[in-house]
Parts: structure tokens; C-alpha cells; sequence
């Protein structure tokens, strides 16, 4: 066959040209030590590092949530160690005040303590994370978990109802904290005192404890509260609502909020307490807000005082949390010793309360040490498929580099050779 | 005697020509397109004599070239598929380089959208993470922006191309026919017995430039002029007249250009039979690549608008308002509705994208495809995708207000063999409630995801707008939700500002599988469009190397039949050097034998 000289010095060039273009390839290579740096070069490799990628950035959001997770339950542990100490002193104060031999001014100055320690109480029920949130208040971060109730002394729940939680794993979630509903108010209570379902917050217990040490040993009126979350109102403007107070098994009050709109539970208070006054009732019932609900009381006291919730008319009942003919009776002043023994029982119920809740949060500062460490795991699993994905074998490429040099320095050797080869030279 | 000297000076005569084309052999060793040239020499018509024919020398008939009509064939249509093949890899690199890009890379950006959405349900009161959950939906948006518009700038370059392109036929068109007025008056003068063998020369070359452009076919006349057709038998060349190609904008989409052939009775579109060659490759990257890629990544920032507004709008903000969406799309329509400019009627025709919340589904319904939508007669329309042309049948309601304002729904009787089972993802109503009016035959284009990544924008400023809460009320003794007399969940109407369960849901959108019909994540889809360009770079790749291979076989066996080689053009400058040496020798030989027999009678 014969070979023209263009295509010759052409068969040379593209010899040398394809040996360059590896050269820059593994360079491109070398340099930036990835096996991949255009999708092309391994479609479905290229699809595989950005899930791999995506799993490891998500895993890594995942631990930092993990760090968020931790801190708060460390915090609230910490809480809960306080509280559980100030219930282990108002036990130790209630014994010591049970004792007969004490006078009234020893009780006193028990007592003076004990209000130190509910202050104390609220201020641990109302700490607040470095983010300002108060920690018992659940979703409602911004509010402080309880409120004193200025004309009664009492602190009642003012937080949210649910309690947040993190992504701690794709298919895991852990709560950040507990709500201050769970652990200082809604505690098992025998006293008498207790509300409808048998629950006194530990906040009335101490109080119950300073009271009976002050020696009032007061009485109790009836009260229901309804159990639905009323911060914000409840809108009746377009619709009707009507139903009926009764105290003391004979005093009928109705109410009527048709076509009233309450913003806050405080306005819709004001207006039942304004309907009662008008209506000549203020001295028998009351209805005043309890944290975010409401609640109707009787104003006499002992175990002839009752309240009922009966004849409504509208979706007050499910609105406010209320059952149809609800009804709750005062009971008659406790002696000193009952008081304090019931007391002392509720201070039990209440380091149980305390308890569970730090047993539990135990639980979850395990879970994300379980968890984080999976998650480590995984991470670190991930990122060697990664790295076997995209990077570079650098052993192998330089080893390669160096057999495409020597390819390429052969190849213009031999072209200058060739072309010193013509026939014109010897004419 | 004189028979001597002629037939010597014969023989100089016929090694001085020979020497002449050696020359012009060696003159164009480097000249493309040309064809080596050799003297074809005969003997001359013999003197009789009673001792028989005496030879008279030798004379040049005429001077050819090396050139075989199939090997310049199969170099043409070589150099198309090259063409083709090379263009289309060029092209797809580029996109794939854009994808490859970490800067542009639109999965890292979601990543970190989605992980900071993760950080407002961590701390949801937090107003820093979340204006940090604002800048990265601002990131992520820009960069579906930034991505689009590179999409934008190559397909404008490409246009600009492609008109290039066009003029280059239409230059070398011009070029051959100008050839072929000359070629015919050439071959004419020797009555076709010599030809032109330089003319035709560059006459092949313009064939060959042609065939990068474009796949032609060349047929030779009688006259020895060449004619020209393009596709299945568009005239280009014909003798000395050449047609005219022109670039024009789509009816639908002035971005996209159309081949069209002029012609006395107006343009002819000619897009679907061009094959081979730089425009072919051109043509179908845009078809096959870019238009996809675009589409495509449009279908992933629409799905994930929708996914993502539809939760937000159920959430609240930290001031217990109802959420607002967070993505938008900018432009007066959310998705454009082109109408034919050949529609009789006046209906105006509006598409949306669903509502999530109303049709779950509906983010993995969308497609990435134009869609043409066509009245066919009562309450009857067609949509066709444009992608593949599935034709799916679509009934008018009126049930919207005001009266005459037609939503359009999946038919109840559908062809057979199609691949969807409702609605790709989006609504569109027909409004004829002022009295417009629609005709039989009545078409719109609608664009859903076309334009969506170009548009896809933020529309929320505020970090407190943030719809982070559910405001579900939950029982906090059961952590039920509190549920009212329809039995759905109540909703506390308020701000909630520690609520962080609408983040959550929004952070494991993530993970969600709702794309392409519910089988990947947003992530996943965007991951498709990666390993589709790439897939496709991929083998334009390695079928434009394939090509590379084949052109180079062709080039070669082009060149090993026409193509100079010095060594044997010295070898022939010996060869006619000595023969011209030889006759004149005889020539001196002639003289001293004349003067031998001078002398003999002196």
C-alpha cells in the first residue's frame, strides 16, 4: 500500500496528540485527586456520590441535632436534680413541723422556709436554655411554665401542651424536654384539695404546706377547670353558646357568649365575671383562668359547696374541655396533722413525678449516645464508599502518568526520525 | 533523419510535462482536497515503411487524477457522522461540565436547604437559624436561576451556531454552483475527453466541507456538473443555481430555531430531515440534551416548590399566622399558556400548578415535557406531550366561577397504551366566561417545567414568616391531638412559637419520595438529570471516537489513493529527469550521426 506524505506527518500528529490528551487527563487527575470530574466519565458513579454525599451532610445535620438534643436534656436534668433536692428538704421540713412539740412560732419560721423553696421551685420550673426558652413550657417556649397568681399566691401551668421534638435518624425523633404540665402539675394527689381528676400541682402542695404552717387550715370551694388550651380565645361571633353555672347544687347562672369573640382566656373571664355580676350571681360563683384554661368556682367553701357545668348549648363544653354535667364539690377544712400528712404523701407523688421524669430523660441521653454513635458509624461507612467512588488511586496514576510520558516522548522521537527519512536528502 | 529528431524531441517533450506534474504534485503536497496528477503517455501512430511500421515516439494523451468516486463518498458521509457525533459530544460536554460543577451544583445547595430547615425545627424560636434557613432557600433558588440561565447562554450560543451553520451552506452552495457553471464550460471545450482536474478538486472539497455542515447527497450530470440534495430530495444545488437555507424562530418559542429551505413558494421547514453533519449534532443535542436537562431540572424545582409551599401553607408563623408559600415563581403566569397564532378563537387559556395539599400526588405527577392542548369539539380536549407524543383526553367542567370557566380533568374514556393516570401535575381552566370562544382544532402550548427553574424565586423576607408550628393542640396527658366534632385535628389560633412539628415534616421532605411519580427524592431526580446528561455525554463520546475512527480510515484510504508522497514524486523526478537526460542525448546522437555523414561526403 502506498502512504502519502501529509497523511504520514497526519498519522504522527494524532498519535502524539491522543498520548497528550491522557497526559492532561491523569494531570486533571493528579491535581485534583478525583477519579471523576466530569459526569461523563461515570454516569451512574456521579449519581452515586451525590447520594452518598446527600447522606452524609443529612447524617452530619443529624448529629449536630443530636449535640442541640443533649445540651437541652442536660439542662433539664439538671432542673430536675434541683427540684428533686428542694422536695428532699420540704419532706424533711413537713416531718419536722408534724412534730407536737413545735409552737406556733417554730411553724412559722418552718413556714417561712418552705415559701423560700416554693419560690425556689418556680424558679427551677421557669429556668430558660441559652436560647431563652423556657424549658417546661413546651411549644410555647417564650412564656414561663408558671405564672403566680398574684391575688392567691398559686402558680398554675401557662406553657404549651406539646412538647418538641428533634430528628435525630431518619426515622427517629427524641423530645427535647418535658412539659412543666407532665412533671410539677399534673401530680397523682389524695388530698382532699386535689381537683376533679385527683391531680394537685406540687406548687399547691407546698402551698397547702406553707398555709397549714401559717395555720390556716382553710377550706376548699368546688372548682372545675376544663382541660382545653384557651390562651388564645375561643370565637363565638357567628355562632350561638349558651350554659348554665350551678352552685351549690341550687344556684343557677346562665351565660351567654353568642356572638362574642375572646382573644385570651383573661377577656373571656372577665366577661362570664361580668354576666355573673349582672346577673347577681358574683357572690356564689366565680369564674377565673388557670394558666391557659378555664375554671368555674364556687365561692363558698366546705363540702357543701358545689359547681356544675349543665345545660349548654353550643360547643362551649368541647370547646373549653368541659363534660356535660361536670360537677365538683369544696371540701371542709383538714386538721394540721391530715393537711401535712396528705402533704407529705403529695411530696412523695411529686419526687415520683420528678423521678419518672428524670428516668426518662436518662433514657434519652442514652438513646442519642446509641444513636450518635450509629450515626458516627455511618458517616464514617459512607464516606469510604465515597472515597472509593471519587477518589483517585494515586499509585496507579502516577504509575500510568509515568508510562504516558515515556509513550509520548517515543512517539516524537520517532517523528522526527521519520521525517529525516526523505529521498530528497540523497538527490 | 528527421524521424530521429522528432521522435527524440517527443520523448523531451513528454518527460518535461512528466516533470512539470511531478512538480505540481510536489507544489501540493500540502494542499487539502488535492488529487496527485499523472501524465498519461502513449506511442505515437507508427510510420509504415517497406520494413515494416517505424515508431514515431511517444505522446502525452492526457493528465489525470487519482480519484475513486466511492472512496470520496464514504469520506463524505464519514466526515457527517463525524460531524455529527463531534458536535453533539462537544456540546454535551459542556452541560456536563456545568453539572459537574460544586459551585453550580444544585445537590449540595439542597442539602443544605433542607439541613437548615432541620436547624429552625432544633430551634424554632431562633430567629438566626431562621435567616438562615432564608438565605439558603435564597441559595438554593439562585442557583436552580444560575443553572437555568447556563442553560439559557448555551442554548443562545448554539442558536448562533446553528445560523452560522445555515450561512456556511449557503456560502458553499453558492461556491459549488459557481464550480459547476465553470466546470461545464471546461469539460465542453474538450467534449468531456479531458477534465479539469484542479476545478474538480476543489469542487470535492467543497462537497467534503459541506459534509461536516450537513449530510448531502451528490449526484454528477452529463455536463459535468454536480447537483446537490438535501433530506429526501430538497434541491440544493442544481447546475449554476444554488437554494437558500434559512434559521427561523418556532411558532411557540422564538428561543428555539427551525431549519427552514426557501423556496418560490415560501419556507419549508426541513428541521426533521436534516441528518449528519455539525448542524444534525447541534439540533439533536438540543432535542436530546439540553432541552431535556432543562426541563428536567425545572421539574425538580416546580416539584419542590409545591412539596415545600403546600406544608408550609398548612404551618404557621411565630406570630400564629397561616404560613404563606415560600417559593414563587416570578412572571405574570405561573406556568406560560402560548397560544397558536392560527387559532380562530379567543379563549384564554390558563395553566397552574396543583395544590399538594388537594392532590397529593401532584408533584410527582409533572413532567418533564411541553404539553400542547387541543379542543377537539363539545366538552372534548386533547393534551399531547410533546416530549413523545402521548395524546391523553381531557374533559371540560364548568364548575369554577364565574360561569363559563371550564376546569379541565382526566377523561373517564382514555386511549390505549398510555403511561399516566391523570394530569401531569398541573390544572388548566379555559375561560369563555366573557364570551370568548373556542374552535375545533384550537391549540395552546403550555410550558410547565420549562421556564420553572428560571423563575423559581423566594416569597417570604420575613424570618418570623416562617411557618414552623402545626398549632395542632395535642393532649398533653395522652400526646394525642385533640380532635373537634369532624374529627379534625383543632388548631390553636395563636402563636405557638416553640411548636416545631411543621419544620420537622418540612425538613423530611428531604427524604421524600415524591418525585417522578413517587419513585425518588428531590435529590434523586436532580441526581437522574446528572446521570442522564452524563449517560448521554457519555456515548456521544465514545460513538464521536468511534467515528474519529472510521473518518480516519476513510481520510486514509483517501490519501493512500490521492494523496502526494514525496518519495515517490524524487523516485519519478528521477525516473523523468533520466528520460528527459535519454532524449537528449539522442537529439546529440541525431547531430553526430548528421554529422557523420557530412563528413563522409566532404
Amino acid at each position: 500500500m502506498r502512504i502519502s506524505t501529509a497523511w504520514s506527518q497526519q498519522l504522527s500528529f494524532n498519535a502524539m496528540s491522543s498520548q497528550q490528551v491522557k497526559l492532561a487527563k491523569l494531570q486533571q487527575q493528579l491535581s485534583s485527586g478525583l477519579k471523576i470530574s466530569a459526569p461523563a466519565e461515570d454516569p451512574a458513579a456521579a449519581a452515586r456520590i451525590l447520594d452518598l454525599d446527600k447522606s452524609i451532610t443529612k447524617t452530619e445535620q443529624y448529629q449536630s441535632n443530636i449535640a442541640a438534643t443533649r445540651g437541652r436534656l442536660n439542662l433539664e436534668e439538671s432542673a430536675l436534680e434541683a427540684a428533686n433536692n428542694i422536695m428532699y428538704k420540704a419532706k424533711d421540713l413537713t416531718i419536722q413541723a408534724k412534730n407536737d412539740t413545735l409552737n406556733s412560732s417554730d411553724r412559722l419560721a418552718i413556714k417561712y422556709e418552705v415559701d423560700q423553696l416554693l419560690e425556689e421551685l418556680a424558679g427551677v420550673a421557669n429556668t430558660r436554655n441559652a436560647n431563652g426558652e423556657y424549658i417546661f413550657s413546651g411549644d410555647l417556649a417564650t412564656v414561663p411554665a408558671f405564672a403566680k397568681n398574684a391575688a392567691t399566691g398559686t402558680y398554675a401551668y401557662q406553657g404549651g401542651l406539646q412538647q418538641r421534638a428533634l430528628q435525630i435518624s431518619p426515622t427517629r425523633q427524641v423530645a427535647d424536654g418535658d412539659l412543666g404540665f407532665n412533671v410539677f402539675e399534673n401530680i397523682n394527689s389524695s388530698s382532699p384539695a386535689a381537683d376533679e381528676n385527683g391531680k394537685r400541682s406540687v406548687f399547691n402542695t407546698l402551698k397547702a404546706l406553707s398555709d397549714g404552717l401559717g395555720a390556716s387550715l382553710n377550706a376548699s370551694s368546688g372548682a372545675i377547670t376544663g382541660d382545653r388550651f384557651l390562651r388564645y380565645g375561643l370565637d363565638y361571633t357567628s355562632s350561638t353558646t349558651t350554659f348554665d353555672l350551678v352552685a351549690n347544687g341550687g344556684i343557677t347562672a346562665p351565660i351567654d357568649l353568642s356572638g362574642q369573640k375572646f382573644t385570651d382566656v383573661n377577656s373571656m373571664v372577665t366577661e362570664i365575671n361580668a354576666q355573673l355580676t349582672a346577673g347577681g350571681f358574683s357572690g356564689a360563683i366565680q369564674a377565673r383562668s388557670n394558666g391557659n384554661r378555664i375554671e368555674f368556682a364556687s365561692v363558698a367553701t366546705g363540702a357543701t359547696s358545689s359547681i356544675q357545668i349543665n345545660n349548654t348549648s353550643g360547643t362551649f363544653l368541647t370547646d373549653a374541655g368541659f363534660a356535660d354535667g361536670q360537677v365538683n364539690a369544696g371540701a371542709g377544712a383538714q386538721t394540721f396533722q391530715a393537711q401535712l400528712s396528705d402533704v407529705l404523701t403529695d411530696l412523695d407523688a411529686a419526687l415520683g413525678s420528678f423521678l419518672d421524669a428524670r428516668s426518662s430523660v436518662g433514657a434519652r441521653l442514652n438513646a442519642l449516645d446509641n444513636q450518635e454513635s450509629q450515626n458516627e458509624k455511618y458517616v464514617i461507612d459512607t464516606k469510604s464508599t465515597l472515597s472509593e467512588t471519587q477518589d483517585l488511586d494515586y499509585a496507579d496514576a502516577i504509575s500510568q502518568y509515568q508510562l504516558q510520558t515515556t509513550a509520548l516522548q517515543a512517539a516524537q522521537q520517532t517523528f522526527t526520525k521519520i521525517k529525516e527519512l526523505s529521498l530528497f536528502k540523497y538527490l | 533523419m528527421s524521424g530521429l529528431l522528432a521522435t527524440s524531441l517527443s520523448g523531451l517533450m513528454a518527460a518535461q510535462r512528466s516533470l512539470e506534474t511531478v512538480q505540481h504534485n510536489i507544489s501540493n503536497v500540502n494542499t487539502e482536497g488535492y488529487s496527485r496528477q499523472r501524465v498519461q503517455q502513449s506511442t505515437m501512430t507508427p510510420r509504415y515503411t517497406g520494413d515494416g511500421y517505424i515508431g514515431q515516439g511517444v505522446q502525452v494523451t492526457n493528465i489525470t487524477r487519482s480519484y475513486d468516486q466511492f472512496i470520496n463518498k464514504q469520506l463524505n458521509s464519514s466526515l457527517s457522522a463525524f460531524g455529527d457525533a463531534d458536535r453533539y459530544h462537544q456540546l454535551s460536554t459542556r452541560v456536563d461540565n456545568i453539572m459537574a460543577d460544586p459551585s453550580t451544583g444544585m445537590a449540595p445547595a439542597m442539602n443544605r436547604f433542607f439541613n437548615a430547615l432541620s436547624g429552625v425545627a432544633d430551634d424554632p424560636t431562633s430567629i438566626p437559624s431562621r435567616q438562615v434557613l432564608l438565605s439558603e432557600a435564597e441559595t438554593l433558588t439562585q442557583n436552580f436561576n444560575a443553572l437555568s440561565s447556563q442553560f439559557e447562554e448555551i442554548r443562545t450560543q448554539n442558536n448562533s451556531d446553528i445560523g452560522t451553520r445555515v450561512n456556511g451552506i449557503n456560502s458553499l452552495a453558492k461556491s459549488i454552483a459557481n464550480i459547476n457553471v465553470q466546470l461545464t464550460s471546461a469539460i465542453g471545450r474538450s467534449g468531456g475527453a479531458i477534465l479539469p482536474n484542479d476545478l474538480l478538486d476543489q469542487q470535492d472539497a467543497l462537497f467534503s466541507k459541506l459534509a461536516e455542515i450537513v449530510n448531502v447527497s451528490v449526484v454528477p450530470q452529463q455536463d459535468g456538473s454536480s447537483s446537490v440534495f438535501i433530506g429526501n430530495g430538497q434541491t440544493l444545488v442544481l447546475g449554476g443555481s444554488s437554494a437558500e437555507f434559512t434559521a427561523f424562530q418556532s411558532e411557540y418559542d422564538p428561543n428555539r430555531l427551525e431549519i427552514g429551505l426557501k423556496t418560490t413558494n415560501g419556507v419549508i421547514n426541513v428541521t426533521s430531515q436534516i441528518s449528519g453533519g455539525s448542524l444534525a449534532g447541534s439540533l439533536s443535542f438540543r432535542d436530546e440534551v439540553l432541552d431535556p436537562a432543562q426541563q428536567q431540572l425545572g421539574m425538580v424545582a416546580a416539584g419542590l416548590a409545591m412539596e415545600v409551599n403546600a406544608l408550609h401553607e398548612q404551618g404557621f408563623d411565630l406570630s400564629g399566622t397561616a404560613g404563606l408559600a415560600l417559593f414563587n415563581f416570578s412572571g405574570d403566569e405561573e406556568i406560560p399558556v402560548i397560544k397558536n397564532p392560527l387559532n380562530t378563537g379567543n379563549a384564554i387559556v390558563t395553566a397552574n400548578f396543583q395544590d399538594v395539599n388537594v392532590n397529593p400526588s401532584a408533584a410527582g405527577n409533572l413532567d418533564f415535557s411541553d404539553f400542547k392542548l387541543e379542543y377537539v369539539g363539545g366538552t372534548a380536549y386533547t393534551l399531547t406531550r410533546v416530549r413523545d407524543n402521548q395524546v391523553i383526553n381531557l374533559t371540560a367542567t364548568d364548575t369554577m366561577s364565574p360561569m363559563g370557566k371550564f376546569a379541565l380533568s382526566f377523561a373517564s374514556t382514555q386511549p390505549a397504551n398510555i403511561d399516566v393516570s391523570a394530569l401531569p401535575g398541573i390544572d388548566i381552566t379555559v375561560d369563555l366566561s366573557g364570551g370568548q370562544t373556542i374552535s375545533v382544532g384550537d391549540e395552546f402550548l403550555t410550558r410547565p417545567t420549562f421556564n420553572a427553574a428560571q423563575k423559581i424565586g423566594v416569597n417570604i423576607t420575613d424570618p418570623k414568616k416562617i411557618a414552623a408550628a402545626t398549632n395542632i393542640e395535642i393532649d398533653p396527658a395522652t400526646k394525642q391531638p385533640v380532635l373537634d366534632g369532624l374529627n379534625n385535628p383543632v388548631i390553636i389560633k395563636g402563636p405557638m412559637p416553640g411548636d416545631n412539628s411543621n419544620a420537622l415534616k418540612l425538613a423530611a421532605l428531604g427524604n421524600k419520595l415524591g418525585m417522578l411519580g413517587g419513585s425518588t427524592s428531590f435529590n434523586g431526580a436532580y441526581g437522574q438529570i446528572v446521570s442522564g446528561v452524563g449517560g448521554l455525554t457519555r456515548a456521544s463520546e465514545l460513538s464521536s471516537s468511534a467515528q474519529q475512527t472510521l473518518l480516519n480510515q476513510a481520510k486514509e484510504s483517501r490519501e493512500g489513493l490521492a494523496g502526494v508522497n514525496l518519495d515517490e514524486e524524487a523516485a519519478n523526478l528521477l525516473k523523468f529527469q533520466q528520460a528527459y537526460q535519454a532524449s537528449a542525448q539522442s537529439i546529440s546522437i541525431a547531430r553526430s550521426l548528421f554529422d557523420t555523414l557530412i563528413g563522409a561526403v566532404r
